[in-house]
């Protein structure tokens, strides 16, 4: 259910209400100055009664399983039908008087129209250009286009939603991100299934009526799409994924990994109250824990294997009896470069190990290993929202450079070309 | 100038119903503005607030039915959504229901929305009520938006009562060609009947735009109404909204 | 007093295929004079819709010309052209498109450059003139589709146009509404052509017959010779006239 797009008012602060409001009416004026430009006097009438039409669409429920119903946003739709600024309008004036009927507050009508209009008319019509890159002719094409660019727009809007929930402060972001965003992934697959026949209908009985099928002086520039499909495409991907690790305390991937062979040096566990709860003891080549209120290797450092295994319990380190984890740091701290002498018990049987001289912390090294993908966070902001958002930076620096030096190497005529060989663009009459 | 040589309706309007649309769009906003600016957990602001609306409720009697029946349909999606916000704040927990936790700024944050939205929308209800459609759009272009965007609205709002009995039809011819278990032929049908009225309602836009254009239409919407000021007016609103401010700077300090 | 120089519509071996390459109209020539009352004949698809629509500019012919009152049709001339023939169209839904009856009557004159000072007047006088004084705030989406009808015409002749246009005016009307827009049609003076397929109602407005019968004139004459012609009418896919039906059904007892 589409609850939260329709947010009622007080649920966002006032500065998320404004920033919204400010971007939502820069667009307006973006389209209608666009519109404007096409100087198409039927315009008003024509988008009214489009207007009417997303209104009315948006009334048809879809059964879905077991009594609840889907309804049909229609952002993407729109947008395929009558081009991105006037299908930004439409889509404003629905949200716009939804909200005067009461579906949506009053305030919030700016973060609303951003989140059920614009990022489907306007970054989904976008995503829907750069997906079809050109072959606009062939309808499978067009139609699987539609049918990816409604999905992403149901689950982009999801995640600004959520952003604005978190930056509003009415609610945590790892609390409501995964579960909305996750619901809209579902959801979205409704609205891009609908979105994708209601497509595929028009492009049967009426396909002059698709918005880039209309004859005219606009030729399809495929480079521009390919950057805003790009674009649009990483930013999900660095916003969503950037978000997910942190949301539950693992480290990056690769440091993930680093640690569990040891190359990368990881961290004692701690409980709340500062007991030890893992210790990595690289001497010994395994990770230490508690089981069974014993110190035991509870992890083996496969590039470190100096003779201690998995499920061996520490009973003696250089003639220490440990007792509990922070026994074990102790010792291990006094018996630096010294060959140690480890008593373990493995099957009921204790052994004596002499392990050979291992510096404080890992072997060749003196200190944790170079920190090969440091924590990037935007300087001057704290928590979740600086780590994604310098992912999206980042994101967005590395596609501009690999596009910059692509267009460098790739002289505009032949990518064009090369394109528009790829879907057969120059015929008009085809029918 | 115009309406006064034409006949206007016989029984005598509610207070509300005399203001200009302009002058009650502004105070709409300025008292949503204050609605949801106002700091949590200040109740005397919100029995202001409550006062305030039910002052205006019972001057203008004539509207409760109306008003009501605005205000009754968007309730429920406001519940539901403050139903789910005592799960989404961390803090200091209150209760547990299954594995969800309720937390005490969770339960503020419902409290808050759901006060807030409640009120504005009764805001609204209230401004509909005691609107007239063609009013309130003459007072939206008035306060600034866009010509062309109030045109649209307008052509909206007429068309919406052509296409949804239209909408109907098809729905229910769907219903009666339809036998069996739901599944993705629903869908299909579905976005059939969407696909129909997208045809039908650019058929009739067409038809629509060439009968404005046969009326001498060029792409400049002409209007009648000259809105201007009475002085009852600037009255009504200044009031309002010193009052509403007052009460948000004095009692939500 | 000699008869005014110029006809009101003359049309010259006008041509027009549709973009799908079917032909509409395949050369049609036609003279009305002033004051003349036309009713253009034939079956659905006869093109008497295409035909007419020509004659405001709402259509481009593909071939051949045509002269409203001695302009010629082109888009330079479509204000001036527009100013002297007023369309009613087949649905009046189409028609009536501003938020209230007032708006839409008011339409025409406020567009086409009539002083702004004889607005009001043009509008209740137009209304009087069908029957609905008293009906300018009424709202057209409420309106029954008599009434619809009815205003749909005061809407053009608001700004007396030299020329009418009508298309299908007399479709799903009821017995009452119905006779009331023939009363209406025969009391007017202005220059009339009316398409239809109800030949009682081409019976009782016009005095002159056009038979189009797959985008091509087939007969033209006085409307008594035409419409009394049974094997004619066959010929073009149409029927006797009702009323002349059951008299024929009479003289058969």
């Amino acid at each position: 259910m589409l609850l939260a797009l329709h947010a009622p008012d007080g649920l966002f602060s006032l500065p998320v209400n404004l920033l919204f409001a400010a971007a939502v009416v820069l667009l307006l004026a973006a389209a209608v100055v666009q519109l404007r430009r096409q100087q198409d006097h039927r315009l008003v009438p024509v988008m009214g009664i489009m207007a009417a039409f997303v209104f009315a669409g948006q009334m048809v429920n879809f059964p879905i399983a077991a009594g609840t119903t889907g309804h049909l946003l229609g952002g993407v739709l729109a947008a395929v039908l009558l081009g991105p600024w006037a299908a930004t309008l439409v889509l404003a004036a629905v949200v716009f008087f939804q909200a005067l009927l009461g579906d949506g507050g009053l305030i919030t009508v700016g973060p609303n129209i951003f989140n059920m209009g614009v990022t489907g008319t306007f970054f989904g019509y976008y995503i829907y250009r750069a997906a079809l890159a050109g072959a606009v002719h062939k309808p499978a094409r067009v139609v699987a286009a539609a049918f990816f660019a409604a999905w992403s727009a149901v689950v982009l809007a999801s995640i600004v939603v959520s952003l604005q929930l978190a930056a509003s402060g009415t609610a945590a972001l790892n609390h409501v991100l995964l579960p909305l965003v996750g619901v809209h992934a579902l959801i979205g697959v409704g609205e891009a299934v609908i979105t994708a026949f209601v497509v595929a209908f028009v492009l049967k009985t009426r396909p002059e009526l698709i918005y880039d099928r209309r004859p005219g002086p606009e030729q399809f520039r495929p480079g521009r799409a390919t950057v805003a499909f790009g674009l649009s495409a990483a930013l999900c991907v660095a916003l969503f994924l950037s978000l997910l690790p942190s949301l539950w305390d693992h480290p990056d991937g690769l440091e993930f990994v680093g640690a569990e062979h040891g190359f990368v040096a990881e961290e004692s566990l701690l409980a709340d109250d500062g007991t030890l709860l893992t210790l990595p003891a690289y001497p010994l080549g395994v990770r230490l824990g508690t089981v069974a209120n014993r110190v035991t290797a509870i992890h083996q450092y496969n590039l470190l294997s100096a003779g201690v295994t998995r499920g061996d319990v520490i009973e003696r380190i250089a003639g220490q009896p440990i007792i509990t984890l922070a026994d074990a740091e102790a010792a291990l701290e006094d018996a630096a470069d010294q060959p140690l002498q480890v008593s373990i018990r493995r099957a009921d049987q204790s052994r004596d190990l002499t392990l050979p001289p291992v510096s404080t912390t890992l072997p060749g090294a003196s200190e944790p290993m170079v920190a090969l993908l440091p924590d990037y966070t935007v300087p001057g902001i704290d928590g979740l929202i600086s780590t994604s958002l310098a992912g999206a930076i980042g994101t967005i620096v590395m596609f501009l450079a690999s596009f910059a030096v692509g267009r460098l190497l790739v002289r505009p005529g032949r990518l064009a070309r090369a394109l528009a060989q790829q879907s057969a663009l120059p015929d008009h009459n085809s029918t | 100038m115009h309406e006064k040589t034409l006949i206007l309706t016989e029984t005598p309007p509610a207070l509300l119903e005399r203001l200009e649309p302009r002058v009650k769009l502004i105070c709409v906003a300025a008292w949503a503005l204050c609605i949801v600016t106002a700091p949590p957990q200040r109740w005397p602001l919100l029995v202001a607030n409550v006062a305030i609306l039910a002052l205006l409720l019972v001057t203008n009697a004539r509207l409760a039915g109306r008003f009501v029946r605005r205000l009754l349909p968007a309730l429920p999606a406001i519940l539901g959504i403050c139903l789910f916000l005592p799960f989404l704040q961390p803090g200091e927990p209150i209760g547990r229901l299954g594995f969800l936790t309720i937390t005490r700024p969770g339960l503020d944050a419902a409290i808050r929305v759901g006060s807030a939205a409640t009120l504005c929308l009764a805001a609204v209800a209230l401004l509909w009520a005691s609107t007239r459609r063609d009013q309130l759009l003459v007072g939206l272009r008035g306060v600034g938006l866009p010509a062309i965007f109030v045109g649209l609205l307008a052509f909206m709002l007429r068309y919406l009562d052509v296409l949804r009995p239209e909408l109907h039809r098809l729905i229910d011819a769907r219903t009666a060609r339809t036998i069996g278990p739901r599944g993705p032929g629903r869908l299909r049908s579905g976005a059939h009947v969407i696909g129909v009225l997208f045809l039908r309602a650019h058929d009739r836009a067409e038809q629509v735009a060439d009968a404005m254009a046969a009326r001498g239409y060029t792409g400049e919407l002409r209007g009648l109404h000259t809105p201007h000021f009475h002085r009852h007016d600037i009255l009504a609103g200044v009031t309002f909204c010193g009052g509403v401010l007052a009460c948000r700077l004095t009692l939500g300090a | 007093m000699p008869p005014p120089a110029r006809p009101a519509v003359r049309v010259a071996g006008l041509q027009h295929r549709y973009p799908d390459g079917q032909d509409a109209l395949g050369g049609v020539d036609l003279q009305i004079e002033v004051g003349q009352r036309v009713a253009i004949i034939g079956p659905n698809g006869a093109g008497k819709s295409t035909l007419l629509r020509h004659f405001n500019g709402l259509l481009r012919p593909t071939g051949g010309r045509l002269w409203i009152l001695g302009h010629d049709v082109i888009p330079a001339n479509f204000p001036a052209v527009r100013r002297l023939v007023g369309f009613v169209f087949q649905d009046p839904n189409d028609q009536l498109f501003s938020p209230t009856v007032l708006e839409d009557v008011a339409f025409g004159p406020l567009h086409l450059g009539l002083p702004l000072a004889n607005v009001a007047a043009r509008v209740q006088r137009a209304l009087a003139q069908v029957g609905l004084p008293g009906f300018e705030h009424r709202v057209p989406q409420r309106l029954s589709s008599g009434e619809k009808r009815l205003v749909a015409l005061a809407t053009v002749l608001s700004y007396d146009p030299q020329l009418l246009v009508l298309d299908e005016p007399g479709t799903a009307l009821d017995p009452r509404n119905r006779r009331r827009l023939i009363n209406l049609l025969a009391a007017l003076t202005t220059t009339l052509v009316v398409a239809t397929h109800d030949l009682d109602l081409a019976w009782e407005t016009c005095h002159r017959a056009v038979v189009l019968s797959a985008g091509k004139i087939a007969h033209d004459g006085p409307a008594r010779e035409i419409l009394t012609d049974a094997s004619l009418l066959e010929q073009a896919g149409l029927e006797l006239p009702l009323r002349l039906q059951h008299d024929a059904g009479k003289a058969a007892l």
